[in-house]
C-alpha cells in the first residue's frame, strides 16, 4: 500500500501484521519453505529489514515484489493485499469521518459528487452527493473498485480514464451518464485530479462529479423554445420567398395554357415553373433542415454544401453577404446535417445581428489536427498543417469558422456565450449559442470564440474527421431501357401516384398505384402468386391514417426477403430517410424529384 | 421446517427416466417444496435428457450441478448413474449464477457471476458458495483464489467457498457443468447460499510424506519441467519406483509392465505441499507425464515451490480421511453450537476412487457411521475446494471436502 500522508495517514502506528501469516497464505501454492525464502528475498528487494511484524505499508511493498512473480503467487499476494488493506481503509475512512474540521462536514456538504480512489481504483471516501448521483451507499462502495459496484460498460470507460489520469498525472474533463436500478438516467460532468503523495508519486485520483441532469433538460426543453422563435423570426422571409416563386409558378402555368391554345411553344415557360420548383424544393429542403432536432442522426458528408446552404438561409433577406473559404480537400465529417446546419444558420445569424449596418460574414473551414498535448502542439513544425490544443481527443478533425466585423464580445461576457439564458440582445433567448453548443457537444467536438470589442467575433467549431468510403458505383440503364420492369407505388396522394405513374411510364416502367400499406401487401401477394411479381416498389414513408412505409416493408420482407424497395417522402430529413438500409430500404428518393433523379435511383437499385 | 435435505440416485439405459425416478424418490424424503436441486452426473449417460426430466418437474426450481467420476448417497456408490440432492430451507436463501469461457479470462467469469448473483443475498450473516467448474480447464486454483477475492469485494463480506471440478469418469477428455438448462464445457457455476447459521466444511486426504524436501527448479504454469535439476518424471520415478513395485505385486500387476508401472506411480504418488501448520499437506496430484519428462498438474506448480511426494497407497488411510473431513467439520460446529446436521455435501476426488477401487464403498460406510441418519449427497471430482474466509488458496487434490448443512434450532 502506498503512504497515505497525503490524508494525514502515514506507516506510524499502524497495526502490525505478522510476517508468518503472509507466509502461510503463499504456503498453500508454493510449500512453506518456498513461501519463507521467496519472503526473505523480497523483503531485501524492497530495501525492508528482516523482522516478524511489519507495518501494512511494508506489506504493500513486499506484496508488490511477490506480484512481480505473476501467476498464482500474484493472485494470492494480491489477495492477502486486499486484507491487510480492508482493516487500514477501515482505519482510513474513521479517521477522516472523525476529522470533523478537515473533511467531514465540507466534503459532505457539498452539492458536488466527491470521490476519492487509491492507485487499485478502489473507493477510500466518497459523499453523499456521489451516493445519490450513482445510486450506490457507501457501504456498497468503500473498498471496491468501479468494475466491483458499476455496469460493466460505464465501469470500464471511468477505470480507463482514472488509469490516464495517474498515468498522466493531470487532470482530464469528461461527461458521462449512468442508468440507475431504477432505470433512471442520471447525466454527469465530471473533473478528476490525481493525487500526489509528499514525494510526488501519483497515489490516487479525486473525482468531482457534477449531476448535469436537470440542466441537460432545460436546455433540451429550451432547444425547442428558441427553434420555434427562430422559425417564427424567419417564416416571414420564407413566406415572402415562396410567394415569389409561387407568383412565377403560377404565371407561367396560365400563360402556358394560353400558349398552348394558341398552339405556341410553351418550352421556355415550362423551364422557368421548373427553375422555380427547384428553388423552392432548396427552401422546404432548408426549413426541413432547421426545424430538425433530438439526437444527432449521423451519416458521413462533406461540409462544403451544409455551410453554404444553411449561411445562405440565415442571410435571406439581410443585407449582409457571405464569402466563402472552404479547403477543396476538406475531410469528411459523420454528423448530423440538420443539427450543424442549425449551429451554422445561428452563428451566421449571430454574425448578422452583430452588424446592422450590413457587411461581409467570411465562414472558412479547413482539416486541422487537434493533440490534447501543448507540448505537441508547441513541436508542430511551421508551415504545415496546423495542429491545435483543445480539450478533445486527439486526431483528425475539420473546423469550421464564422467571422464577423461586427461590434464583439467584452471580455467579461466571453466566459459565458455558451451559457443558457446569457443574451444582451432585447428579446433574445440566450439559448441559440447554447444550442449549438450542446449540439458540437453531442457530436464530439468543440466550439470555442475570440473577440474583441470593435474587431468583431470569429466562432470556431472543431468536429472529428471520419476516414472517406469510396461511393458505390451505380451501373446506369439506358434512358428508357426499363425492358418492362413491373413498379408498384404507393402514395396516400392521388397528385403524387400520377405524376410518380407518368414518370415511369415514360422510362419504360409497367406501373401499378397502391394508396396504402395493406393494398400494396395484397397487390404484391396477388403479383407474386400469378408469377409475375414486382421488380421494384417505391413507397411513401407516411400514410395518414393507413399503414405506412416502415411496416409496410417490414411485412413485405417477410412475404418475399428478395424484394427491391424505395422509400420516398417529402420528410427528406427523417431517420428513415438517412438510414434507409437499417429499415429495409434498397434505396431513397427524397420528394420533390425529377425523372432523371428518380431514374438515377432506381437504376442503382434494379442494378 | 428449518433445513431438509432429501437424496438419491439411480442408474439405468435411460438417463431421463433414471433422473425422474430419482427425483421423485428424493422428493418424497422432503416435507416442504425443495429450493435447490443438486444433480451429478455420469459423463457416460445423457446429460441434457438429466436435465430436461428435472426442468419438467421442477422448472422454477433453480438447478445445479455437473458431469462426475462416480457418484454416492448414504445409501451407497452405484457407478455411472444420477444423484439428486433436493435442499429446502427457510433458513437459507440460494442464488444461481453461471459463466462460460473460464479458460481464456477466468476473472471475467466470476465478475459476470457475481454480477448476476442479486445483491439481496448479502443481506444474510453468512455466505457459502458451491462452485463447480469444468474439469479440464485447469485453472481450479486461479478461479478459487479469484472468487474469494472477488465476491467478498462485491458482497461487502468474507465468502466460504466448497466445490469441485466437474469430472468424465476418469477418461479426461470433456466434463461439463449444469446450471438451469443447460451443460457446458469450459465453464462455471456458483450457487450463493445466504444464511444466518454458518456452514461448516472439513478436508482430509490419505496420503503420507515418502521423499525428503525438493524443489521446482523449471516449471511452465501447470507443467513441471525439472525438480531439482533433473526432468521431474525421472526424479519422481526414480523415487518411487521401490515402493511402486510393491504396490503392484500386491494388487496383482506386473511390476516390469512399464506402462502400468508408470500409471500407478502418477496415481498413488502426489507432489504434497508442507503447509504452515507443522506436519500438514495440500496435495496436487499429477495427470500426465509429457514425452519431455516433464509432469502435469491441474494447477500452477510456481517455480521455486519446496515439494515432498507423497504416499497414498495406503487404502486405510484413505478411508480414514474421510474421518478426518467429517471430524473437522463436526468439532467446528460444535465450538459453534451446532450438533443436529440437515445434511453432508461431499466432494471426493476421483483419484480416490480409483485408488480404493470396490474399497470405496468403505468410504461410504464411515460417512454412515459417523453421522447417522444424515442424508449425503457425493460425487467424484478432478479438483475439490474448500476455502474457509480466513484462507487465501483452496484449491485440493487427492481428497475429500465436507460441506455440514446445519439443521435450524440445534444451536
Amino acid at each position: 500500500m502506498k503512504d497515505l500522508g497525503f490524508l494525514g495517514i502515514g506507516p506510524e502506528g499502524e497495526e502490525r501484521v505478522e510476517l508468518e501469516e503472509l507466509a502461510a497464505a503463499l504456503a498453500e501454492s508454493t510449500g512453506i519453505e518456498a513461501a519463507r525464502r521467496m519472503l526473505r528475498e523480497k523483503i531485501d528487494a524492497a530495501g525492508l529489514e528482516q523482522k516478524r511484524l511489519y507495518s501494512s505499508w511494508e506489506i504493500g511493498r513486499i506484496c508488490s515484489e511477490l506480484s512481480g512473480e505473476g501467476g498464482l503467487v500474484r493472485l494470492v499476494a494480491e489477495s492477502f493485499l486486499t486484507h491487510v488493506e480492508d482493516g487500514v481503509l477501515k482505519r482510513i475512512e474513521e479517521a477522516l469521518w472523525r476529522s470533523e474540521e478537515m473533511l467531514g462536514n465540507l466534503i459532505e456538504t457539498i452539492p458536488d459528487a466527491m470521490y476519492l480512489k487509491d492507485s487499485l481504483g478502489r473507493h477510500i471516501l466518497v459523499n453523499a452527493s456521489f451516493e445519490k448521483l450513482i445510486g450506490r451507499s457507501r457501504d456498497q462502495l468503500v473498498g471496491r473498485t468501479d468494475p466491483d459496484v458499476l455496469p460493466e460498460e460505464l465501469a470500464e470507460k471511468n477505470s480507463e480514464i482514472d488509469r490516464r489520469v495517474m498515468r498522466e498525472g493531470r487532470s482530464l474533463r469528461h461527461d458521462g451518464e449512468i442508468e440507475l436500478d431504477s432505470g433512471k438516467v442520471r447525466f454527469f460532468e465530471a473533473v478528476k485530479t490525481p493525487v500526489e503523495d509528499p514525494e510526488g508519486n501519483v497515489v490516487g485520483v479525486l473525482g468531482i462529479m457534477r449531476d448535469s441532469t436537470e440542466r441537460k433538460k432545460t436546455t433540451d426543453e429550451l432547444l425547442k423554445a428558441v427553434k420555434l422563435e427562430s422559425v417564427g423570426l424567419l417564416a416571414g422571409g420564407i413566406a415572402h420567398d415562396f410567394n415569389n416563386l409561387l407568383t412565377a409558378i403560377l404565371g407561367s402555368v396560365s400563360l402556358a395554357l394560353l400558349k398552348l391554345d394558341q398552339g405556341q411553344d410553351v418550352r421556355k415557360l415550362l423551364q422557368e415553373i421548373m427553375k422555380a420548383t427547384d428553388r423552392a424544393k432548396d427552401l422546404t429542403q432548408q426549413l426541413l433542415t432547421f426545424s430538425q432536432g433530438g439526437a444527432p442522426v449521423k451519416k458521413k458528408v462533406s461540409l462544403q454544401k451544409t455551410l453554404r446552404d444553411s449561411a445562405a438561409f440565415a442571410t435571406t433577406g439581410s443585407s449582409v453577404e457571405c464569402s466563402f473559404d472552404v479547403a477543396d480537400d476538406l475531410e469528411l465529417v459523420e454528423c448530423d446535417t440538420g443539427q450543424i446546419g442549425q449551429v451554422v444558420n445561428s452563428l451566421v445569424l449571430n454574425a448578422v445581428q452583430a452588424m446592422p449596418e450590413g457587411g461581409t460574414v467570411e465562414v472558412e473551414a479547413s482539416n486541422v489536427s487537434v493533440t490534447d498535448s501543448r507540448a505537441e502542439q508547441d513541436a508542430s513544425p511551421e508551415g504545415e498543417e496546423e495542429t491545435v490544443f483543445l480539450p478533445l481527443p486527439s486526431g483528425r478533425y475539420v473546423r469550421f469558422v464564422v467571422k464577423d466585423k461586427g461590434i464583439g464580445i467584452p471580455r467579461e461576457n466571453l466566459d459565458r456565450v455558451f451559457d443558457p439564458y446569457f443574451t444582451t440582445k432585447q428579446g433574445g433567448s440566450g439559448m441559440g449559442l447554447a444550442s449549438s453548443y450542446n449540439i458540437v457537444k453531442q457530436h464530439g467536438g468543440h466550439m470555442e470564440v475570440e473577440s474583441a470589442p470593435g474587431s468583431g467575433s470569429a466562432f470556431s467549431v472543431y468536429l472529428p474527421a471520419v476516414k472517406s468510403t469510396r461511393p458505390r458505383k451505380v451501373r446506369e440503364r439506358a434512358f428508357g431501357g426499363a425492358d418492362a420492369a413491373r413498379i408498384l407505388v404507393m402514395d396516400d396522394q392521388k397528385m403524387v401516384l400520377d405524376v410518380a405513374k407518368e414518370m415511369l411510364s415514360y422510362l419504360g416502367y409497367s406501373v401499378d398505384c397502391a394508396l396504402d400499406g395493406s393494398e400494396t401487401l395484397r397487390m404484391y401477394r396477388e403479383a407474386m402468386d400469378s408469377g409475375r411479381k414486382y421488380d421494384l416498389v417505391v413507397m411513401d414513408l407516411t400514410v395518414p391514417g393507413g399503414m405506412g412505409g416502415v411496416e409496410t416493408v417490414r411485412q413485405l420482407r417477410e412475404m418475399d426477403p428478395k424484394a427491391k424497395v424505395v422509400v420516398s417522402s417529402g420528410y427528406s430529413n427523417n431517420p428513415v430517410m438517412a438510414n434507409y438500409t437499417d429499415y429495409g430500404f434498397d434505396g431513397v428518393v427524397p420528394k420533390p424529384y425529377h425523372v432523371d433523379q428518380l431514374k438515377v435511383v432506381l437504376d442503382g437499385v434494379l442494378g | 421446517m428449518a433445513t431438509e435435505f432429501a437424496t438419491a440416485m439411480e442408474t439405468g439405459d435411460n438417463a431421463a427416466e433414471s433422473a425422474s425416478s430419482a427425483l421423485a424418490s428424493a422428493s418424497t424424503k422432503l416435507s416442504g417444496a425443495p429450493d435447490l436441486v443438486l444433480m451429478y452426473v455420469s459423463r457416460s449417460l445423457d446429460v441434457q435428457g438429466c436435465i430436461g426430466a428435472v426442468r419438467e418437474a421442477l422448472p422454477d426450481v433453480p438447478l445445479m450441478g455437473c458431469t462426475a467420476a462416480g457418484e454416492f448417497t448414504e445409501e451407497g456408490v452405484e457407478p455411472k448413474s444420477v444423484g439428486i440432492g433436493l435442499l429446502s430451507s427457510d433458513e437459507m436463501d440460494f442464488a444461481v449464477a453461471f459463466a462460460e469461457d473460464v479458460r481464456a479470462d477466468p476473472e471475467a467469469a466470476i465478475r459476470k457471476m457475481a454480477r448476476d448473483l442479486p445483491a439481496g443475498i448479502a443481506n444474510h450473516a453468512e455466505l457459502t458458495g458451491i462452485l463447480l467448474l469444468d474439469g479440464m480447464t485447469n485453472s481450479g486454483e486461479k478461479l478459487c483464489v479469484l472468487a474469494s477475492h472477488i465476491f467478498a469485494r462485491i458482497f461487502g463480506k468474507k465468502i466460504r467457498l466448497v466445490g469441485g471440478c466437474a469430472a468424465d469418469d476418469l477418461q479426461f477428455e470433456s466434463s461439463l457443468v449444469i446450471t438451469g438448462d443447460r451443460a457446458s464445457e469450459d465453464a462455471a457455476a456458483v450457487c450463493m447460499i445466504g444464511s444466518e447459521l454458518p456452514l461448516f466444511t472439513g478436508l482430509g486426504h490419505g496420503h503420507s510424506p515418502l521423499s525428503d524436501p525438493m524443489t521446482v527448479t523449471d516449471a511452465r504454469d501447470n507443467r513441471v519441467m525439472e525438480v531439482d535439476g533433473q526432468p521431474a518424471w525421472k526424479v519422481w520415478k526414480q523415487l518411487t519406483e521401490d515402493r511402486a513395485r510393491e504396490v503392484a505385486t500386491s494388487i496383482g500387476i506386473d511390476p516390469d509392465d512399464t506402462e502400468s508401472l508408470s500409471r500407478l506411480i502418477i496415481g498413488n504418488f502426489q507432489l504434497g505441499l508442507p503447509l504452515a501448520e507443522e506436519g500438514q499437506y495440500k496435495v496436487r496430484f499429477p495427470k500426465a507425464i509429457g514425452s519431455d519428462g516433464s509432469l502435469e498438474f491441474p494447477c500452477e506448480i510456481p517455480k521455486g515451490t519446496v515439494f515432498r511426494i507423497m504416499d497414498g497407497s495406503n487404502c486405510d488411510d484413505q478411508v480414514a480421511a474421510v474421518q478426518r473431513a467429517v471430524e473437522q467439520a463436526v468439532n467446528s460446529a460444535a465450538e459453534a453450537g451446532f450438533d443436529s446436521f440437515g445434511g453432508l455435501l461431499v466432494f471426493e476426488c476421483g483419484l480416490r476412487l480409483a485408488l480404493l477401487g470396490d474399497q470405496f464403498e468403505r468410504c461410504v460406510d464411515n460417512y454412515r457411521t459417523l453421522l447417522p441418519d444424515v442424508p449425503i449427497l457425493g460425487w467424484e471430482t478432478y479438483g475439490e475446494i474448500r476455502m474457509e474466509p480466513h484462507q487465501y488458496s483452496g484449491f485440493h487434490n487427492a481428497s475429500t471436502v465436507v460441506c455440514l448443512l446445519p439443521s435450524g434450532g440445534s444451536r
